[in-house]
């Protein structure tokens, strides 16, 4: 063994010991993007907060540390709630005292509040979709979580009615399939950009 | 005698139409109780009721109860569940009928102003026992988000009457 070869060995075994002896990622070698876990959002999120964190980024990041939230003290016990799941993750990402348990005045509070996003492909996570009621069809309300699709699909968070927990218990493709082909309603998404003055915090 | 068989058939048809103890049409996806329950209303009444179900959403009896201030009036709320919540359909069913009032995820905000102060208690009355009945060991004075309450008049005046929440 020459001394190039010597010292090759010994930087590698360098390398790997700085490395916490493991070898380099497999999975990065073969370009296979591993999704993000929650540490590491949170750490991006927190990191970025000061200055680029957006509203959307807040509510996902909110929702994410909601999911498994009782929702059986809020108004209508856990059966009814979907609009005061939804509102209390928003007042916590806006920091005001936002109380809006009926999803029609949800739906009031949006159109008066948000931006509308018009098509699906524009969605990021932490907006907000609605399928308002009908005359005499309950409608409902969750948040956009992570992409999970290309088509474009997403997760969707929201009030689930048979453990009374604020659970990722919907896709966008079958909250359309189910809110919109099956119910006739219609789906609406909707932004928040900016926290609001106090004023208008107190919803209907 | 065929004819007189056929007359007969026929009498009995229309007999059975007009005199109104036919069975109404129930779907598949509502509950025995509220079967039950909308058995002992008029006929029209519950083809009135039944016209707002759909048939892919199912239905149960949340109560019933008599107007105080107008006894020949009463209020009936039904549950309707999707596959991802409840909603609560709120009807009047008077002796001429049934009218669909509205649907709201919990009645206690009512949409419509026209209705009595008697109505509207009425209406938060059935859902507040609905709710004392289901929701036991709440704290109902801090469940609607804690102070500012979100809470409105109606519901104040139903829980207070239940005795479940204080002056």
């Amino acid at each position: 063994m020459g001394k190039k070869s010597f010292y090759s060995i010994l930087l590698f075994l360098f390398y790997i010991s700085m490395n916490g002896g493991s070898y380099p990622n497999i999975s990065a070698l073969q370009g296979e993007a591993l999704p993000p876990s929650f540490d590491d959002l949170s750490l991006k999120i927190s990191r970025g907060n000061k200055k680029n964190e957006t509203l959307s980024s807040r509510i996902y990041l909110i929702t994410l540390n909601s999911v498994g939230m009782d929702t059986g003290s809020f108004p209508g016990g856990g059966i009814y709630s979907s609009a005061a799941a939804v509102s209390k993750i928003l007042s916590q990402a806006l920091e005001i005292p936002l109380k809006i348990p009926y999803l029609a005045d949800l739906y009031d509070w949006l159109k008066a509040h948000a931006i509308l996003i018009k098509k699906p492909s524009e969605l990021i996570s932490g907006d907000i979709i609605i399928s308002p009621s009908s005359k005499d069809v309950q409608g409902h309300v969750g948040i956009i979580g992570e992409r999970i699709s290309e088509r474009p699909d997403f997760a969707i968070y929201s009030n689930s009615l048979d453990s009374c927990l604020f659970l990722k218990n919907w896709t966008l493709s079958r909250w359309r399939e189910y809110f919109e082909k099956d119910l006739k309603l219609n789906v609406y998404y909707f932004r928040l950009l900016k926290p609001l003055p106090q004023s208008t915090s107190n919803g209907p | 005698m065929k004819n007189v068989i056929f007359l007969l058939f026929l009498f009995f048809l229309v007999h059975n139409s007009l005199s109104g103890k036919e069975t109404p049409l129930l779907l598949p996806n509502i509950t025995p109780r509220l079967a039950k329950f909308l058995e002992s209303l008029p006929l029209n009444a519950q083809n009135e009721i039944t016209t707002s179900f759909k048939e892919t959403l199912s239905y149960d009896l949340i109560g019933d109860k008599k107007v105080e201030a107008e006894p020949s009036k009463r209020i009936i709320e039904i549950d309707e569940a999707t596959e991802a919540g409840h909603g609560v359909l709120v009807f009047e069913v008077t002796q001429s009928g049934s009218r669909f009032l509205f649907l709201n995820d919990l009645p206690y905000k009512i949409p419509l102003p026209n209705l009595s102060q008697a109505e509207q208690l009425t209406i938060a009355l059935i859902f507040a026992e609905h709710e004392k009945a289901i929701f036991v060991d709440r704290n109902w004075g801090r469940m609607w988000f804690d102070p500012p309450s979100a809470m409105t008049d109606i519901q104040k005046a139903a829980y207070k009457k239940l005795g479940l929440i204080q002056d």
